[in-house]
């Protein structure tokens, strides 16, 4: 469970949700072709990045707010048994292929979690935290399956580029990831599922020098893990 | 030389029986060979029909069912409402494979239909999950209700659980066993197909598992999804499908391969029969006239000779009336027999019989020349075309042939009235009615070699040969004596008034050139000393 956040870190694209039928049957287990812009995207994070901010709770370490927020749910009494753990993850990720199919987000399974990646341009203005009108039927689709699926819980991160001044841009990523929370809520999704958490730009997955490649830094994830007994 | 003949003719023979039954053997491999592969042929063909078939209706059941999924999703009823239930009752009934359908919320199965609908399938890992959001678990343990492992797709809310046996339908399966792996998973297996191979160690096609006495035949379809087709059958099943076929056409190949053996034999009997290269022969003039003086006894000259036909062979050995006469009658050669040597005695001595009107070649009639209607003609068309006067041949007919009808008769009279003489072969071996020479119009009567060989001897011929001659003379028959090997034949001939002889003691038959020489030699006057008139009488008297 913790190592969660360096598996969300290394999402690398967006995966594209082709508009394929059946007809063209892909299997599953195939794997995900990682092409990282340059290699430098899978270096280990650097020593002196800035300490995130996890904004649920206000602890200093985002492990411990994890951590936190997970004995909170437990109390709250919903988890899934170990053995339903594996359905409810595989029609939970066909329900998302089947009602969010869009450009702009991306969908990973790592194991028993899904990993979501929305792209952060095509969600907000240039240093805006508002979500762009655009924006919301995609998440709009997210919410109603989040809602259906209601053995998760969410961890909602912003990344931003290196552009300007990092403390600006962790600041920048805090609001955009509530944002994204704050309407998942209205759309009625349970507060107490969701964590959210700033990076700034200390968890970039392409190098930042090209456009394309700050474009693809710039972003939400949205992780989904099951809760079990 | 007959001997020779055999020997040669046999061993051709015995090469060209071994030639046969190689041919024959060969043809009924042939024939073998090509059956077995067709049956191999015909077989994978079935299997690959079987393979379409089922590839077919596996592709057809998992896209209908995703489309059934696609409808459930689509309905406006309120959920688990009767009216829902109703839907998914209906289809689950229409649908013989499927086994139950189920509506979802996430994890929790709501309400559905069917056979299992109290076992909530929650398999814990999904086999596909295709890029439509549709599901797919393929059989395992994990999808086991009672005993049946069913194969179970999800699309949204709905799923529904399939029964992947009905898909091996036992009439299209008939009595092999089958496997059917989708995508590479195994889909569904007969009810004893546990040992069915994998379709990774099988290649595609028919194979021939000796090891396990097992015909194994694997297909692969690709139209919607990869569909492999495994199916094993015993080699004996296979056998008894395919025996009465193989039976069939291997006795087929027998009477073939008979058929083979008899046309080669025949074939070659006949290229090798003697008669056959007679045949040939003839036309191409391999038959050839030799010519034996007739001399006139009391002079020496030579006043004409007998045409013998003689046959080069091709190695140039030299084969003699005696061997080829019975062959050509029994090839009903011997019309075209005469006629060569008509053809050549004119060609060889057709100028010196101008020059010399009162030289007779004699030609040998045979049976068949007398009743030959053609013949008569021929005979005729060719002195005409030679410019040779009929009366310069004189045609010599056997004591045998000359059969005492009305038809030979007329014939012997016709060649007469044309000019030709005609003399009685052989005479005295035949059935010697002297009586039935009175009734043709004979002009010459040639007294047989074996009478002339008596002469001198105690034989009984000895005293028939007077008779023969003074019957001759009676009826005013020239008489020429043949087969004359001694001097004290030729005396006692010329004391019994016999003019005309032949035989080695002047020359034995030659070729025409050789002929020639010797006609000119012995033309007007003896070279051979003969005896005069006073010393016959001397030698009668002595007698």
């Amino acid at each position: 469970m913790r190592k969660t956040f360096q598996r969300v870190a290394v999402i690398t694209t967006l995966l594209s949700f082709a508009a394929c039928d059946l007809i063209q049957p892909k299997p599953q287990q195939q794997p995900v072709e990682v092409k990282p812009a340059k290699p430098e995207w899978s270096a280990p994070k650097p020593a002196a990045a800035p300490k995130p901010t996890v904004t649920l709770a206000k602890p200093d370490n985002r492990e411990d707010a994890l951590a936190a927020h997970e004995r909170a749910l437990r109390k709250s009494g919903t988890a899934l048994s170990a053995e339903d753990v594996g359905y409810y993850m595989d029609t939970h990720e066909a329900r998302f292929i089947q009602l969010v199919r869009d450009d702009r987000v991306g969908m990973l399974r790592q194991g028993d979690s899904i990993a979501m990646v929305i792209s952060g341009s095509a969600s907000f203005a240039s240093n805006s935290a508002r979500l762009r009108p655009e924006i919301h039927g995609v998440l709009t689709a997210i919410a109603q399956v989040l809602e259906e699926y209601r053995d998760t819980r969410i961890i909602i991160s912003g990344h931003t580029d290196d552009a300007g001044e990092a403390d600006y841009n962790q600041q920048l990523s805090e609001r955009r990831a509530r944002a994204v929370s704050r309407f998942f809520t209205k759309s009625g999704i349970a507060a107490e599922r969701i964590v959210i958490l700033g990076y700034g730009e200390s968890l970039p997955i392409v190098d930042n020098s090209s456009a394309g490649g700050r474009a693809s830094n710039r972003r939400i994830e949205i992780l989904l893990e099951p809760l079990t007994l | 030389m007959s001997s020779k003949l055999i020997r040669k003719r046999e061993r051709n023979f015995v090469a060209l029986s071994t030639a046969a039954f190689i041919g024959a053997a060969l043809l009924f491999g042939l024939i073998t060979w090509l059956l077995w592969s067709e049956s191999i042929e015909t077989e994978e063909e079935r299997v690959a029909g079987l393979a379409r078939a089922l590839g077919q209706h596996t592709e057809e059941m998992i896209v209908d069912v995703r489309n059934m999924l696609e409808e459930f999703n689509k309905l406006q009823l309120a959920r688990c409402s009767d009216a829902h239930l109703n839907v998914m009752h209906r289809a689950a009934i229409a649908k013989p494979y499927i086994r139950s359908i189920g509506y979802w919320r996430a994890a929790e199965r709501l309400c559905g239909v069917g056979f299992i609908q109290a076992v909530e399938l929650k398999p814990s890992r999904a086999d596909r999950i295709y890029d439509s959001g549709v599901i797919a678990w393929w059989p395992s343990s994990q999808t086991e209700v009672s005993g049946v492992p069913l194969f179970l797709m999800r699309y949204g809310d709905h799923d529904i659980a399939i029964d992947p046996r009905m898909l091996l339908e036992p009439k299209l399966v008939q009595d092999r066993q089958a496997g059917l792996w989708v995508e590479g998973l195994p889909m569904a297996t007969t009810a004893d197909g546990s040992d069915i191979p994998s379709p990774d160690s099988v290649p595609i096609g028919l194979t021939v598992d000796t090891e396990n006495n097992r015909l194994v035949s694997r297909f692969s379809l690709g139209t919607i999804f990869p569909i492999d087709i495994v199916a094993v059958e015993t080699i004996d099943r296979f056998w008894s499908r395919y025996t009465p076929i193989l039976a069939a056409a291997a006795g087929l190949g027998l009477v073939l391969a008979t058929l083979w053996i008899y046309i080669v034999l025949r074939y070659s009997r006949h290229r090798l029969s003697l008669s056959t290269e007679l045949r040939e022969a003839v036309a191409l003039g391999r038959v050839r006239a030799y010519y034996q003086p007739v001399i006139e006894l009391s002079s020496g000259r030579c006043v004409g000779a007998e045409a013998l036909a003689r046959w080069i062979r091709e190695d140039g050995e030299m084969v003699g009336p005696d061997v080829f006469i019975p062959l050509a009658e029994q090839a009903g050669l011997v019309p075209e027999i005469t006629l060569a040597i008509v053809a050549a005695t004119l060609h060889d001595l057709g100028k010196l019989l101008k020059e010399h009107p009162h030289l007779r070649i004699n030609i040998n009639l045979a049976p068949e020349d007398l009743t030959s209607e053609s013949f008569s003609a021929s005979l005729g068309r060719s002195l005409a075309a030679a410019g040779v006067a009929p009366t310069s041949i004189k045609l010599e007919i056997t004591e045998r042939a000359m059969v005492d009808t009305d038809a030979s008769r007329a014939v012997i009279r016709n060649f007469r009235m044309r000019g030709h003489q005609i003399a009685i072969d052989d005479f005295g071996t035949g059935y010697s009615s002297l009586g039935y020479l009175q009734t043709l119009e004979l002009d010459t009567l040639k007294i047989d070699k074996s009478f002339v060989d008596a002469i001198g001897t105690e034989a009984v011929t000895n005293h028939v040969i007077g008779h023969v001659i003074d019957m001759a003379k009676s009826l005013q028959l020239d008489i020429v004596a043949e087969g004359i090997e001694s001097e004290q034949q030729a005396e006692w001939l010329i004391e019994q008034g016999v003019e005309y002889g032949q035989g080695f003691l002047y020359s034995r038959p030659l070729p025409c050139a050789q002929f020639r020489d010797y006609f000119h030699k012995h033309e007007e006057s003896s070279g051979h000393p003969m005896p005069d008139r006073a010393n016959l009488e001397t030698t009668k008297r002595v007698h």
